[in-house]
């Protein structure tokens, strides 16, 4: 449904012919209305979850809200770990808190983790024993790491070659190994297939711990194994890499013999597809990715372990009642990003208030704009319009978006509007 | 007062059929705003007009993106202008210099060439509508 003051007009003019609204065009009307209450179930605490939590009571506070995740206490952005690993922001400072969640906006808060979902009798069950009833599910648990897909690895072993592909411990765990690690040592990062959380993470973490070796062990290389011919904002990551850092990151594309057969973690190395054997110092295996756990056993997800949703409503194609967003649906070309997620959390949130007040959809459109570090003063960006087209497909709008000048005039620029961008969307989402 | 009491949204009173109930302390005019969206619609089907993609985007759901860098209601982040309250006319005049190219710019004018000159003027007096810092 539109809104806009010119599709508002011509409904008024046609709601005056027939007499059926009296309308005023000044201010707030001093009649409200309340919705029809029920209660949504939202699991995940990230970017998507919590923002569709807070959406749904902005735009109904008749709704009963509330928000299951295992780490409520103890949750980090993904966005600016890489600036932790390089060294130039504490944990302390992408820790978020759900009090104002709670306090401000009234989400009732459960720490717990998510066991399973029982989509006909609408009660999700929680691992304390406890269940949840719900009217409506909203899924936004990230991603799962499918460890099994590279061979060698392993959760376990990745207590030694960390992924830090989910912030918390894992980050810590990589900071200090290369901090540990001696001047004129590798770090060799395997990058996974896509599709994936963050497109251009890794290749902005390349460019931070290059920041960090430059500043502190300047003779140490990086080795990128990538299964991809070609990555996001590549053009502008490489321009920083030879700018910055040159002569310091070897990213192997695929024909160059990027694939990995297997890692080793007893002797530090990882062999790849054309047989060659790479040592190093830190290892950081970034592991193919699918929908999050309670997507894919709650039968969620596609045979390539993503969540087909509803492109208008972000409700799940397999099962009604149940939304699917963030990292594990599928949303056409709106990448797996935290702002991705945000904005499609809102168009969720709005879409179960009308469902749940049997009010039309509203015409939805999303945005995406992804900073990307390339040193600690220095960043890149690439952004998104999108819309639905008449087939039911989010599009990108041809002629939007795109990535930053080449040249790296805006460099500063942008690293001033990244922070911006993070303090905004964490108070969007959170606050 | 209510924070929001001053907004200006261009919107009828609800029909009577809608539910009537005090205000919330939370963004009032949002449910307003998707409640009257659907006694519209419903009445845009009875005189035949069928609300249509090709339409746009409605100010609230554009603005609704717009905040994670501008901040909060548009109120602004560290080196990230805010955005309520200002003119809508300022703000329109900005995003078509985004979307001419014009106006020089490191992110918006990738973003002003995502929306129709109407959404730009939608979204423009939805700030507009939102109050000053």
């Amino acid at each position: 449904m539109i809104i806009s003051r010119r599709s508002f007009l011509k409904l008024a003019g046609s709601a005056a012919a027939v007499g059926a609204v009296s309308g005023t065009m000044s201010g707030c009307a001093t009649s409200s209305s309340r919705g029809a209450g029920g209660h949504v179930v939202v699991v995940g605490g990230g970017f998507g979850g919590a923002a569709c939590a807070k959406y749904i009571r902005h735009f109904d506070p008749s709704v009963k809200v509330t928000l299951v995740d295992a780490a409520l206490s103890n949750y980090y952005t993904c966005p600016f770990s890489n600036l932790v690993l390089a060294g130039d922001m504490k944990m302390d400072e992408i820790k978020v808190s759900f009090e104002t969640l709670k306090n401000k906006h009234g989400v009732t808060l459960v720490e717990d983790h998510v066991d399973g979902v029982d989509a006909d009798a609408r009660i999700v069950k929680l691992k304390s024993g406890k269940t949840l009833s719900y009217d409506r599910l909203v899924l936004s648990p990230g991603i799962q790491l499918n460890y099994e897909k590279v061979a060698g690895y392993s959760k376990a072993v990745s207590e030694k070659l960390p992924h830090a592909w989910k912030a918390g411990a894992q980050t810590v765990t990589l900071r200090k190994q290369l901090e540990a690690m001696p001047d004129g040592g590798t770090f060799l990062m395997v990058a996974p297939p896509n599709p994936y959380r963050c497109p251009p993470g890794p290749y902005e973490r390349a460019c931070m711990v290059a920041d960090y070796f430059k500043r502190h062990k300047p003779k140490s290389k990086i080795v990128i194994l990538d299964p991809k011919d070609k990555f996001s904002k590549q053009g502008l990551f490489v321009e920083a890499w030879d700018t910055l850092y040159p002569g310091m990151i070897d990213w192997v594309s695929p024909e160059r013999g990027g694939v990995v057969a297997s890692v080793d973690a007893a002797s530090m190395s990882v062999k790849t597809k054309d047989g060659d054997t790479i040592k190093a110092d830190v290892i950081n295996i970034i592991p193919p990715m699918q929908a999050g756990k309670i997507v894919t056993a709650s039968g969620l997800a596609d045979d390539k372990g993503w969540a087909p949703v509803n492109q208008r409503s972000f409700e799940s194609t397999k099962a009604k009642n149940i939304y699917v967003i963030g990292d594990s649906c599928i949303a056409g070309p709106v990448p797996k990003s935290g702002y991705g997620a945000n904005s499609e959390a809102k168009i969720a949130a709005s879409a179960i208030v009308q469902s749940l007040n049997d009010a039309e959809l509203i015409v939805p459109k999303w945005v995406n704009t992804c900073y990307s570090y390339v040193s600690a003063q220095d960043a890149i960006s690439v952004a998104g319009v999108y819309e639905l087209n008449a087939e039911g497909k989010i599009i990108e709008i041809k002629g939007s978006g795109g990535v930053s000048a080449k040249g790296g005039k805006n460099w500063k620029a942008e690293a001033v509007y990244a922070k911006g961008w993070y303090e905004g969307i964490r108070d969007d989402t959170w606050g | 007062m209510h924070r929001f009491a001053h907004c200006t949204e261009l919107l009828p009173n609800p029909p009577s059929r809608a539910l009537n109930a005090p205000r919330s302390t939370f963004m009032p005019f949002s449910l307003r705003t998707l409640v009257v969206a659907a006694a519209l619609s419903a009445l845009a089907s009875t005189v035949g007009i069928s609300p249509a993609l090709a339409e746009g985007a409605s100010g609230q759901t554009i603005g609704l993106t717009c905040v994670v860098c501008h901040g909060a209601q548009g109120r602004g982040t560290k080196g990230i202008p805010p955005l309520a309250g200002r003119s809508a006319d300022q703000t329109y005049a900005a995003l078509l210099a985004y979307k001419n190219g014009s106006r020089p710019a490191t992110v918006m004018d990738r973003h002003a060439k995502g929306y129709s000159d109407e959404e730009l003027r939608a979204v423009s007096e939805y700030f507009a509508s939102l109050p000053a810092k």
